[in-house]
C-alpha cells in the first residue's frame, strides 16, 4: 500500500504529549499513515523516555520500552516551548497541521500563551485535542493525578478486586490507555468534522469521564435506579467468572442465552430441559451451578476446555501468559507481532495492527531518537536554513 | 462551507447492526459525534441487553424498552426492528444500505455472509459502503469460530495475568473491559476509513479484532519480555517503582447512608466501605504527604528520603498512611493531600460518580425524556467540543420505534408495502416469538449460538 493509500495519508498532526495517554493516541495514528511531529523539550525529552522497562533495567533515554512502545512512527522535534522564538516556531508548524494532540496539565500551554484562541487564530482550520485528568474545567481541573488515582476517580477501582479485600488496580496503565484509545478516534471524528465544514474544534478529553462512561451496566443502574455496584471478585455469578481448573484457571463467560451451549459443552444436555434454563432460579441458586461447573471445570485441563469452548462455541478463555501469546498460533499466521530495529534498543518485538482496512493500512517504524527529525521538519517545512537552525540551537530553542 | 456549529459526523449515517455492549459503545461515542445511526434490531431477536434486563423488571409495561443499561448506550440512536432471517427483511436491509455511509456488525463470525448479507453484497448495493466487523478473533484462519465476550477478551489478550493481588492469581476486571475498547477503537476505525473515503472516494472493509486490540494494551509488557525475556509480575495496586503507592481504606459510611447495591428486581445488600487511593511520585509529594498526614518528623527521615528507600519499605508506610485515612471519609482526605499537591483520589463507586461535584460542575451527566422510560439521565459525550457542548438529541429508540420513518421516510417504502412487512412480522415494534427451527436462530448475537452458517438459509 503506498503512501497515500495508507488510510491517514495526508494528516498532520502536531504532538505536544508525553507520558502514556496522549502518546498512545498519536502512535496509532502515526501507525495508520499520519504525519505525526512530536515536540519534545530539548535535553531530557519525554519523561516517559525515563520509565523503562530497559534491556538490561540499565536507564537509558532511548531505551525506555514505555517510550519505545508509544512513539513507534513519529518523528521527534526538540523545541524550547519557554522561549519566544519555540512558539514562534510552533505557531508556524500550527498553520501547516491538521490536528494538534496534547495532555499537558490544563493550566500549562494558556501559560505559555498556547491556548485555544491563539492556535485557532493561527490556523482557523485547526482540531485541537487536549486529553487531561479532569478536563479542562471545574473544581478538579488542577488535581494531580496517576494512572493509579484516576482509575480510582472514574469508578472502575470500585468494580475491580475481590470483596474481602481493598479495590484493585488492573494491571499496566489502563486507565491512561483508555483515554488515549479515545483521543485517537476523538481526534479522527473532530478532522473529518473539521475537513467537510472548514473550521477547526477543540475537543475536552477528561480521563476521568471515560472511566466513568464505561461502567457496563452499573454506571446506568446507579444513575437510573439509585443502585450502586461493588466489585464482584472473580465469580461476579456462576456462568460469568474465573474458575479453577485442572492445570490453572479458566474463564467462563456465558450470557443467558448461551447456557444451553455450555450445558451441552460440559456433557449436561440432560438439564437442558431443567430450572437450569432460567436465569432467574440460576439467580436464585447460584451455589448449585458454581458447584456442577466447578465439578466439571476441575476435571479437565486448559486445553480441554478450551477445545471444548471452540467445539461447542462457548466463551471458554483460556489466560495466556505474554511469552505463550508470542507463540499464539492465531497470533502468528495473521502476521500480528512485529520486528523492529531500533539503533540504541536493538530489535524488539512490538504489537501490531489493532484494525486492518481492506486488510491492511497499519505499518510501525521505530521511535524516534531525541531531536532526531528538527533539523529535517524545521528546515523542509518551515524553510530554515543551516545558519538559521545553528543559531536556534545557541540559543536553546532546539 | 456548512455551518461550523454542527457536530463532526453530521451527515453521516451509519447502520448499527451490533449487539450488547461493544458495539453499541462504538455506535454511542459516533452518535454522540453527530452521526445518524439507525440501530437494527432482530425483530425475533431483540439485544439481549433489552432482554436480560427486562427479565429483572418483572411485569412493567413494554419492559424492554425501560432497561437502564440499554436506554444509556442507545441515546442519540434511531431503532427499527427487521427479521434478516426472511428475504424480505434483507431486501429493506440493503435498501437502507443504499442511503448509508457505514455499516458495523458484531454477530459472530459468518452470521452475516450466511444470510448473503457479506461485505460484497452490501458493497455491490452501495460501492462506496464503509463496512465495520469487531470479530473477538479474526475473521479468517483458524481462531474465526472462537467465541468471546469482553471478559475473554482480556484472558486471551493477555491483561488478566498482569491484574491480582501481589500474592494471588489472575484477577478479572470489573468490567467487561474488552468491549469499551473494541468499541472506541472500532469508532475510531470507522472514522479513518470516512477519512480515506473522503481523499480516495473509495470504501472499505474494516476488522477490528477484540483481541488484537487488548494486545496493545498490555505493549509494555510485550517490550519488557522482548528486552529481558522476563514476565512482569502481579503487583496488586503497587508500582513498579513508586512508593507508598495503594489503595487505603478510609472511614466508613454511616449505616444509614450505606449504599444499596443491586439492579432492579435483585437487590443484594447495601455498602459502606469507603477507599482512598494514594500515588506518592516524587519526594518532594512524600514530604507534602508527611505533613498532611500529620507526621512531620518522616519528612526529615532518611530511612524514607528516596523512592527506592520507600520502596523497600512501603509495608511499613502503608500502615502509617492507612492508620491517617481509616480516621476520616475518602473525600476529606482527597482534598487534604490534592491541597498539598499529592495525588489522591477517592475511590468513587458508579453511585458516588453520579453525585460528584466535579462531574456536576462540567455538566456530565444529562438528562433525556424517554416515551417509555419516563425522564432519566444518561452520561454526557466525551469528545466534548469545548464551544458549542454537544448536547444529546434524543433518547434510546423503544423496540422497532423508528421503523416507518426510516423504511417509509429515508428508504422510501411506500405505506402498503410497510403495512404488509408488520402484517408478516418482517418489522414490528414488539419482540415477535421466534418460529422453532427458523432461521431466526441465525440472528443470535455475540459469543456463542448454536448456529451454523449451513443453517442459516433455511425460511421458515
Amino acid at each position: 500500500m503506498n503512501e497515500a493509500e495508507r488510510p491517514l495519508g495526508g494528516l498532520t498532526v502536531l504532538d505536544l504529549t508525553q507520558q502514556v495517554a496522549g502518546p498512545f493516541a498519536t502512535r496509532l495514528l502515526a501507525a495508520y499513515g499520519a504525519d505525526v511531529i512530536k515536540i519534545e523539550r530539548p535535553g531530557s525529552g519525554d519523561p516517559a523516555r525515563g520509565a523503562g522497562p530497559f534491556p538490561g533495567y540499565e536507564p537509558h533515554p532511548e531505551r525506555s520500552g514505555r517510550f519505545l512502545y508509544l512513539n513507534t512512527g513519529k518523528q521527534s522535534v526538540t523545541l524550547n516551548l519557554k522561549t519566544r522564538a519555540g512558539r514562534a516556531l510552533l505557531l508556524e508548524l500550527v498553520e501547516q497541521a491538521d490536528a494538534l494532540v496534547e495532555n499537558f496539565a490544563p493550566r500549562v500551554l494558556p501559560a505559555l500563551g498556547l491556548d485555544w484562541p491563539a492556535l485557532h487564530d493561527a490556523n482557523p482550520a485547526l482540531v485541537m485535542v487536549s486529553i487531561a485528568n479532569y478536563g479542562q474545567s471545574g473544581p478538579y481541573r488542577d488535581f494531580a493525578g496517576t494512572n493509579l488515582t484516576l482509575f480510582a476517580a472514574g469508578g472502575q477501582m470500585a468494580l475491580t478486586g475481590e470483596p474481602d479485600r481493598e479495590p484493585l488496580v488492573n494491571g499496566g496503565t489502563q486507565a491512561l490507555l483508555q483515554a488515549g484509545l479515545h483521543g485517537f478516534s476523538a481526534t479522527l471524528a473532530a478532522v473529518y468534522g473539521a475537513r467537510a465544514r472548514g473550521a477547526g474544534t477543540h475537543v475536552d478529553l477528561s480521563i476521568q469521564e471515560v472511566q466513568a462512561a464505561a461502567l457496563e451496566g452499573a454506571g446506568p443502574n446507579a444513575l437510573v435506579y439509585g443502585l450502586d455496584a461493588t466489585r464482584a471478585g472473580n465469580l461476579p455469578r456462576a456462568t460469568w467468572g474465573i474458575y479453577p481448573c485442572a492445570d490453572g484457571f479458566i474463564g467462563c463467560s456465558c450470557m443467558d442465552q448461551n447456557v444451553p451451549s455450555l450445558l451441552t459443552a460440559i456433557g449436561r444436555e440432560d438439564l437442558l430441559e431443567s430450572p437450569f434454563r432460567d436465569q432467574r432460579w440460576r439467580a436464585e441458586h447460584n451455589d448449585e451451578v458454581v458447584a456442577l461447573l466447578l465439578g466439571f471445570f476441575v476435571e479437565h485441563t486448559q486445553a480441554e476446555l478450551r477445545d471444548l469452548g471452540a467445539r461447542h462455541r462457548v466463551a471458554i478463555g483460556v489466560m495466556p501468559t505474554v511469552d505463550q501469546l508470542l507463540a499464539w498460533p492465531g497470533l502468528l499466521e495473521k502476521g500480528f507481532w512485529q520486528d523492529v530495529d531500533h539503533p540504541e534498543a536493538g530489535r524488539q518485538t512490538y504489537p501490531g495492527a489493532p484494525f486492518t482496512i481492506d486488510g491492511g493500512g497499519f505499518a510501525l517504524t521505530r521511535a524516534p531518537l531525541l531531536g532526531e527529525h528538527t533539523e529535517r521538519v524545521l528546515s523542509e517545512r518551515l524553510g530554515l536554513t543551516a545558519a538559521g537552525l545553528s543559531e536556534l540551537r545557541e540559543h536553546g530553542v532546539i | 462551507m456548512s455551518d461550523p456549529t454542527l457536530p463532526p459526523l453530521h451527515g453521516v449515517r451509519i447502520v448499527d447492526l451490533t449487539m450488547v455492549w461493544a458495539g453499541p459503545y462504538a455506535t454511542r461515542l459516533l452518535a454522540d459525534a453527530g452521526a445518524d445511526v439507525i440501530k437494527v434490531e432482530g425483530v425475533t431477536r431483540p439485544d439481549s441487553i433489552r432482554t436480560s434486563g427486562a427479565a429483572a423488571l418483572g411485569n412493567a409495561d413494554r419492559a424492554f424498552d425501560r432497561v437502564a443499561y440499554f436506554n444509556e448506550y442507545g441515546r442519540n440512536k434511531r431503532g427499527l426492528a427487521l427479521d434478516l432471517s426472511r428475504p424480505e427483511g434483507r431486501e429493506a436491509l440493503l435498501r437502507l444500505v443504499r442511503v448509508s455511509d457505514a455499516l458495523i456488525e458484531n454477530f459472530r463470525t459468518g452470521v452475516l455472509e450466511g444470510w448473503g448479507l457479506g461485505a460484497k453484497r452490501l458493497q455491490a448495493e452501495r460501492p462506496d459502503l464503509i463496512v465495520v466487523s469487531m470479530p473477538g478473533f479474526a475473521i479468517h484462519g483458524s481462531e474465526r469460530n472462537l467465541a468471546g465476550y469482553g471478559p475473554t477478551i482480556e484472558q486471551l489478550g493477555g491483561l488478566i495475568q498482569l491484574t491480582g493481588y501481589a500474592d494471588g492469581g489472575p484477577q478479572k476486571s470489573g468490567i467487561s473491559y474488552g468491549d469499551p475498547l473494541a468499541g472506541t477503537l472500532a469508532a475510531g476505525a470507522l472514522i479513518a476509513a470516512l477519512l480515506r473515503r473522503q481523499r480516495t472516494g473509495r470504501g472499505a472493509v474494516v476488522e477490528v479484532s477484540q483481541r488484537d486490540n487488548m494486545l496493545g494494551m498490555i505493549g509494555e509488557a510485550v517490550l519488557d519480555y522482548s528486552m529481558n525475556r522476563r514476565l512482569q509480575p502481579r503487583r496488586g495496586n503497587r508500582h513498579r517503582w513508586l512508593a507508598p503507592h495503594g489503595c487505603y481504606p478510609s472511614l466508613p459510611l454511616p449505616p444509614e447512608q450505606a449504599r444499596p447495591l443491586g439492579r432492579p428486581g435483585l437487590q443484594t445488600g447495601a455498602a459502606a466501605d469507603r477507599w482512598v487511593a494514594i500515588a506518592v511520585a516524587t519526594d518532594a509529594q512524600w514530604r507534602a504527604l508527611c505533613g498532611v498526614i500529620g507526621r512531620p518528623e518522616l519528612a526529615a527521615d532518611g530511612r524514607y528520603a528516596r523512592a527506592l528507600d520507600r520502596y523497600e519499605r512501603q509495608d511499613e508506610l502503608d500502615q502509617i498512611i492507612a492508620a491517617w485515612t481509616c480516621a476520616r471519609g475518602d473525600d476529606e482526605a482527597m482534598f487534604a493531600l490534592q491541597a498539598a499537591g499529592v495525588p489522591a483520589a477517592a475511590v468513587r463507586t458508579p453511585l458516588a460518580l453520579t453525585r460528584d461535584p466535579h462531574l456536576a460542575a462540567r455538566g456530565f451527566y444529562r438528562e433525556v425524556e424517554h416515551p417509555v422510560a419516563g425522564r432519566h439521565r444518561v452520561a454526557g459525550p466525551l469528545w466534548n467540543v469545548v464551544a458549542p457542548r454537544p448536547e444529546i438529541e434524543r433518547p434510546a429508540p423503544t423496540f422497532g420505534q423508528h421503523r416507518f420513518e426510516v423504511l417509509g421516510d429515508l428508504v422510501g417504502i411506500d405505506a402498503v408495502a410497510l403495512a404488509e412487512l408488520e402484517r408478516d412480522g418482517i418489522i414490528g415494534a414488539e419482540p415477535l416469538r421466534r418460529q422453532p427451527h427458523g432461521a431466526a436462530e441465525a440472528a443470535e448475537n455475540g459469543a456463542a449460538t448454536e448456529t451454523r452458517r449451513e443453517s442459516s438459509g433455511v425460511r421458515r
